[in-house]
């Protein structure tokens, strides 16, 4: 096992993964730009080493210094979390160049997976279901109706250089295309620049259901179950859970077969995950390969027992997998909120400011992957994920309520959260009953003024007493605070709080 | 058991206003021999015991026997409260702020003007208006990236747009105002 690692990440993420390492008598190394010098992940270290900078370019995206770092401070391997360098092919070479272990998938395998494109061509050499369309652009609307014929219809038409569903474009019927190709095609080049175009066939309500994979260097690769992850809004994840309430055994079964095949394909190591989506008549489709630890990796070591970051280090490390497939049971059942700085009555718009105060939930099947505390700043160079929330109960309907219990225990002042959000799903009917698809959300979620006056009334009368009681005003140190810089205000409320 | 009906004869009431969600609330507090008693609007006074209020924002009231608890904390010139996981901002003014603030609105033509500001620092990417036009509630005045992601600044209720103040391209403060609408 290694001795030392350092992790080229922050926030949640890279606590999570320190705590991994201190568990396997592993020293960890944080590295921070300027606005983070004081950052939990950084007291959360044994080692912290300052990248100067501001933003992520200029800091956690600076591959050559942490790779200087590292070599400096004698660590034996860097572990890339999820974002930043995560999936950077080019940086996992330079680290091995520099004689460090990049704790990840290997380069050519990331190289294969990179692009859709290659990942595509890889898949359906392998024999990996894709969505049924073309790769390359299409020339004329005349060869796309020729595809679309032999494809089968509903299609979708799509602009090469477009993606997160713009230039996006669903054609029902064949005498619609030629039109919908044109227009779609001149919208690309007003929008991209780039009037390319390919299509797909359309996969109705699908759901997102990834399978989440785990190689090691002697050739051995498993698959520990699936996630359903069909909870988004702008096609970015906010609540995932594992067991899928549509999989079963047999379709697990199948699914994990295919993914573990792909990952064969490439030449896959370390833990990954292979995004697919699943229609209503449970045919699934390759998505793309994520070639890293996922955000929500904790509901699956939730129910596998499993602990992904231990066995990131240890693969990674050259040990082998002490268990085959047939030992990997799944128990029970866990779901996770992805708790952001977000305004979820005001479409999910970021959320900015100072975390006045904080009371996380805590008992029976609750953990918290976080890095929330009073006094942290959220701003907008970074991520807005503040922390996530995961409950392990014995079945769906128990997590369920168990997570609407921990949603009411969760407090967060001084920005707006998606708590709200959560709590409204966790007894909103089509989710509790199973039915979801990837379009919830926008479909289902449409925030009223649906203040209770109960709710306005408590809330009033907390805020009165507050007053009364002379809590209504920022301690003076706070405001001076505002002209001497964040660190020093810092260094002056930490040295308050000591006795 | 604490006397609900309010006959003994207060020591000191403190009336509060407290502005939230869009409505105001009459908050009214009395200090009698027996205790402190609330009295929300018209309803019945309440015994009400604090049960703990703690610096960092925890607060718990016995109201009667019924459990009330959440975070309070200051939050741009008001509060800002948390219950059951949901955060709502309030302003909290004693009677006599509350006249003066009334006085000074008063005193002051009303204006109906209403100033886009930027919730927080970014890129402008688009301003599908312009100066003149006639909008409704919902339509998209600013599109702003920030945290990673393209934010739609949309109008709070059908007006005229006034001014336009920032073009695509260029970087904004938070706070900063982008669009005055009418």
């Amino acid at each position: 096992m290694f001795k030392k690692v350092l992790i080229a990440n922050r926030g949640e993420i890279a606590m999570r993964v320190m705590r991994g390492c201190r568990e396997l008598g592993v020293r960890s190394v944080a590295v921070y730009s300027d606005p983070d010098r004081s950052a939990p992940h950084v007291r959360a270290a044994d080692e912290a080493y300052g990248l100067g900078g501001t933003t992520a370019s200029e800091s956690y995206l600076r591959g050559d210094q942490i790779i200087e770092i590292a070599r400096a401070c004698g660590a034996d391997a860097i572990h890339p979390g999820y974002g930043f360098l995560a999936e950077n092919a080019d940086f996992a070479q330079s680290c091995a160049d520099a004689g460090l272990v990049f704790v990840g998938p290997p380069p050519s395998a990331m190289r294969a997976l990179g692009s859709k494109t290659s990942a595509r061509r890889v898949m359906q050499e392998a024999g990996v279901p894709v969505v049924p369309g073309t790769i390359d652009p299409i020339p004329t609307a005349e060869e796309a109706a020729r595809i679309a014929d032999a494809i089968g219809f509903p299609i979708a038409l799509k602009a090469v250089s477009g993606g997160g569903g713009k230039g996006m474009r669903v054609v029902e019927r064949p005498e619609e295309l030629v039109t919908a190709f044109r227009q779609a095609s001149d919208e690309a080049a007003a929008s991209f620049g780039d009037p390319s175009m390919y299509l797909e066939r359309l996969v109705v309500r699908p759901r997102h259901v990834e399978i989440q994979m785990l190689g090691d260097q002697h050739g051995n690769v498993v698959h520990l179950g699936e996630r359903e992850c069909s909870v988004q809004r702008r096609h970015q994840k906010l609540v995932e859970e594992s067991p899928s309430p549509v999989v079963d055994a047999a379709l697990r079964a199948r699914m994990g077969e295919v993914a573990v095949r792909a990952a064969k394909a490439v030449g896959y190591t370390n833990a990954g995950t292979c995004e697919m989506l699943l229609d209503q008549n449970g045919k699934f489709y390759f998505l793309e390969v994520n070639a890293r630890l996922q955000v929500e990796h904790p509901v699956t070591e939730l129910v596998t027992g499993i602990d992904l970051v231990h066995w990131q280090l240890r693969v990674a490390a050259g040990e082998p997998l002490d268990f085959r497939q047939e030992d990997v049971r799944l128990r029970g059942h866990a779901v996770e909120c992805r708790i952001q700085a977000e305004d979820p009555y005001g479409r999910f718009f970021p959320s900015t400011g100072r975390i006045e105060a904080v009371s996380e939930p805590a008992g029976p099947g609750i953990r918290i992957d976080g890095s929330l505390e009073r006094g942290l700043e959220v701003t907008p160079l970074y991520d807005s994920l503040l922390s996530k929330l995961v409950v392990w109960a014995e079945d769906r309907p128990r997590a369920l309520e168990r997570m609407y219990r921990a949603l009411g225990e969760y407090g967060v002042l001084g920005v707006k959260t998606t708590i709200p959000f959560h709590r409204w799903l966790m007894r909103h009917p089509p989710f509790v009953a199973g039915d979801l698809d990837t379009e919830i959300v926008a479909r289902d979620w449409q925030p009223a003024d649906d203040l209770e006056g109960e709710f306005v009334e408590q809330a009033a009368v907390l805020a009165a007493i507050s007053e009364h009681l002379g809590r209504g005003r920022r301690q003076p140190v706070a405001a001076d605070a505002e002209q001497v810089g964040r660190w020093v205000s810092f260094a002056r409320r930490a040295g308050l709080r000591v006795p | 058991m604490a006397d609900t009906n309010g006959t003994s004869r207060p020591l000191a009431t403190t009336t509060y206003r407290v502005e939230i969600g869009g409505q105001a609330v009459t908050v009214e507090l009395a200090e009698r021999e027996d205790g402190l008693f609330v009295r929300v609007g018209e309803g019945p006074a309440r015994c009400v015991e604090v049960a703990m209020s703690r610096g960092d924002g925890e607060l718990a009231l016995l109201i009667g026997a019924e459990v009330v608890r959440g975070l309070v904390a200051p939050r741009d010139g008001g509060v800002s409260v948390v219950v059951d996981g949901r955060a709502i901002d309030a302003v909290v003014m004693d009677e006599r702020a509350a006249r003066l603030a009334s006085a000074a609105v008063g005193g002051r033509p009303r204006t109906s003007e209403t100033a886009i500001r930027a919730p927080m620092p970014g890129l402008v990417v688009a301003v599908p208006v312009e100066a003149g036009a006639s909008v409704t509630k919902g339509a998209t005045l600013v599109v702003l990236s920030a945290m990673k992601m393209q934010n739609e600044l949309t109008a709070p209720s059908d007006a005229t747009v006034k001014d336009v103040l920032v073009t695509p391209g260029q970087t904004v403060d938070q706070n900063q105002v982008l669009v005055r609408l009418e």
